[in-house]
Formats: C-alpha cells, sequence, structure tokens
C-alpha cells in the first residue's frame, strides 16, 4: 500500500472504521514505514487539538423557541394542506372502514355512469330530415342548364351532389 | 413500563401533526443540530438561526419522511444544507485573510496561549472551504463516522475521505505552532 493511501485511511483506522483486510494491510505498512508512523501521531495531535477548542453552550429556551415558531405556522400549513386534495395521502390518513366506504361509492358511482353511457349509445342515430336546397332556395329554374354548365355545377354543389354523377 | 418512542416513531407522529412529538425530538436533537451549526459559522446567533431553521424545514417535510437512515443523520443533512447554503450566499470565508488571522492568532500574547490556539483553531477551520469544513466539524466536533458524513453531505465514503484528506493537510498546516508543541 502506498504512503499516500495509508495516510488517507489513518482517520479511520483510529476510530476502527476499516474493512478489516484493510486495516490489516495499513498494519503492515505502519510496522515498516516512519513516515506513515509520524503522519498518524500528527492525526493524534491534531484531533487533541481540535477536541479542545471549547464549543459554545446552547442558548437557554432554545427547543422553546423553536416550537413556538411552530406552532405559530401550524394552522397555517394545516390549511394549505387541505386545501389541496392528495389522494394517496388521504387514502394513508383515513381508517379502514371509511376507505371501504369511499371505494364503493366510487364503484357505484362508475358503474351508474356505466350503464347511463351504454343507454345513450345503443340508441339508433335518428336521420336528419334532408331538405331540399333547390326546393328551398327556388332554383328550379336551373334544373334545365345545359350538361357541363357552371350552373349544373352549382345546382351539384348546393344539393350535396358534387362529383356524383346525376 | 413503556417505553420510549423512536425518533422514527416520533417523526410520523409529528408528519400526522403532533407537535408534541415534534418537541421530543427538538429536545432531544437540539445540541447536535445547533453545535454542528456552531461549528461551521463560528457564530451563535447565526448557529441559531440554521438549527432552527433545520427542525422546522423537518417539521414541514415530516408529512413525507420516510425512515430510510437514522432521524440524527437525517437532522445533519438538512444542517448541512442550509449550512453550505449560507456559506453560498455570504462571502467566502476561506479566504487568505484568514490565513492571515491565524497567524495573528498564533503570534499573540504568550500568557493567553489557550484563548490563542482556541481562536486559532476557529480561524484555521474558517480558513477551509466549506465543504472540507463541513466535514471537519462532523467527524471531529460531532463525532460521525465516514458512512454518516457520507449521508449527511450525500457524497460517498470516498469522497469523504478526500474532503477530510484535505481539511486535515489545511487544518495542519494553519495550526502547525500547536501540533510541534
Amino acid at each position: 500500500m502506498h504512503c499516500k493511501h495509508v495516510q488517507r485511511k489513518l482517520d479511520a483506522y483510529e476510530s476502527d472504521e476499516l474493512a478489516p483486510q484493510v486495516r490489516r494491510l495499513v498494519d503492515e505498512h505502519l510496522r515498516s514505514c516512519e513516515r506513515c508512523g509520524q503522519a498518524l501521531r500528527r492525526l493524534r495531535k491534531l484531533k487533541g487539538v481540535l477536541e479542545a477548542a471549547p464549543g459554545a453552550s446552547l442558548p437557554a429556551g432554545f427547543a422553546e423557541r423553536v416550537v413556538q415558531k411552530a406552532r405559530r405556522r401550524r394552522p397555517a400549513a394545516a390549511v394549505s394542506s387541505h386545501s389541496t386534495l392528495n389522494p394517496l395521502r388521504w387514502w394513508q390518513d383515513n381508517p379502514a372502514g371509511i376507505r371501504v366506504a369511499a371505494a364503493a361509492s366510487v364503484a357505484i358511482g362508475l358503474a351508474v355512469g356505466g350503464l347511463l353511457g351504454a343507454n345513450t349509445w345503443s340508441k339508433a342515430p335518428q336521420e336528419k330530415p334532408s331538405a331540399d336546397p333547390v326546393s328551398i332556395y327556388n332554383l328550379d329554374y336551373l334544373g334545365d342548364a345545359p350538361s357541363g354548365s357552371l350552373a349544373e355545377s352549382y345546382l351539384a354543389l348546393v344539393s350535396g351532389r358534387n362529383g356524383e354523377d346525376k | 413500563m413503556t417505553r420510549d418512542p423512536s425518533d422514527e416513531e416520533l417523526m410520523l407522529s409529528a408528519g400526522r401533526g403532533d407537535l408534541d412529538a415534534f418537541e421530543q425530538l427538538v429536545l432531544r436533537h437540539q445540541h447536535s443540530a445547533w453545535n454542528a451549526a456552531y461549528q461551521f459559522l463560528g457564530d451563535a446567533a447565526e448557529a441559531e438561526d440554521i438549527a432552527q431553521e433545520a427542525f422546522l424545514n423537518i417539521l414541514k417535510s415530516a408529512p413525507r419522511y420516510r425512515p430510510t437512515a437514522s432521524f440524527r443523520t437525517y437532522l445533519y443533512r438538512v444542517v448541512t444544507r442550509l449550512c453550505l447554503d449560507r456559506a453560498r450566499k455570504k462571502h467566502p470565508a476561506y479566504t487568505d485573510e484568514h490565513d492571515e488571522m491565524a497567524s495573528r492568532a498564533t503570534s499573540a500574547l504568550d500568557d493567553l496561549i489557550k484563548d490563542e490556539r482556541d481562536r486559532a483553531v476557529r480561524a484555521a477551520l474558517d480558513s477551509l472551504p466549506p465543504a472540507q469544513r463541513m466535514a471537519a466539524v462532523l467527524r471531529y466536533y460531532e463525532g460521525l463516522s465516514y458512512a454518516d458524513i457520507g449521508e449527511a453531505m450525500e457524497n460517498t465514503v470516498k469522497g469523504v475521505e478526500r474532503l477530510l484528506a484535505r481539511a486535515r493537510t489545511g487544518l495542519e498546516s494553519n495550526l502547525r505552532r500547536f501540533l510541534e508543541e
């Protein structure tokens, strides 16, 4: 194992966090490498210096202040969480009885809706009375138009026979 | 005799709106959250802001909480995110100015060696880039394992190893005087 790799592992070696085979390699290396031995002693000193530095103490009443803020924010959060319906969340939050009732209501709704829909679609489409545009618009006088004339084409267009043979 | 609910059970209750459960969580973990923020920022008022925000964020996301990691690691993750975010928004603390502060601190009055050393440690921590500083705080002040630091910092164990190796190099160079004594 290279010194650079060993020195990177020394911290975890000290706290016994290395896998057994890696620890064995580091042990072997430390037995023969003075430089890494020194690095281990330096690491121990560094940890000693860091840990000796005093931390400040937690300000009094910290927890009370956090909970107070939480209580002030809670009503708004509760309103907003109720205003947007999350079906999954609703399902998880409600007891089994309510879930069964809701599932039954949805099933009945779907069944009734399906029956009504099927009834509607099964009715035969009613035929619309066809109106003859020639008589509606008094275009009878164009009936004698010669074949291939503009008047004949117009008559075919308004009577819905465009493109059909006479 | 009833056993105390676990952190994860309290968190699930908090997610259903039980603020007493949330209060218990705060009481259990307030030192960890506040101390990690304080050691990172070096300022008690800012640490209080961050630690409060961390707990309130946790309460807000409690309904979606799934106990995949320990609550403590989850809390450190939230604190870490807030601290790193704060460090990004502020001017970077790790400038040469702090190296200067460290050397000024280390050359102060001899009869105040302890005080001088404490200030030097603070300056040495401040001289580190935020991610290295956070890794060092979680490791040497909060006692987290490499795996837990990885969870808290959303990094791999190898990544944490590299961060901590660089952090130690920076700290050693700023605290050389105290390491040679």
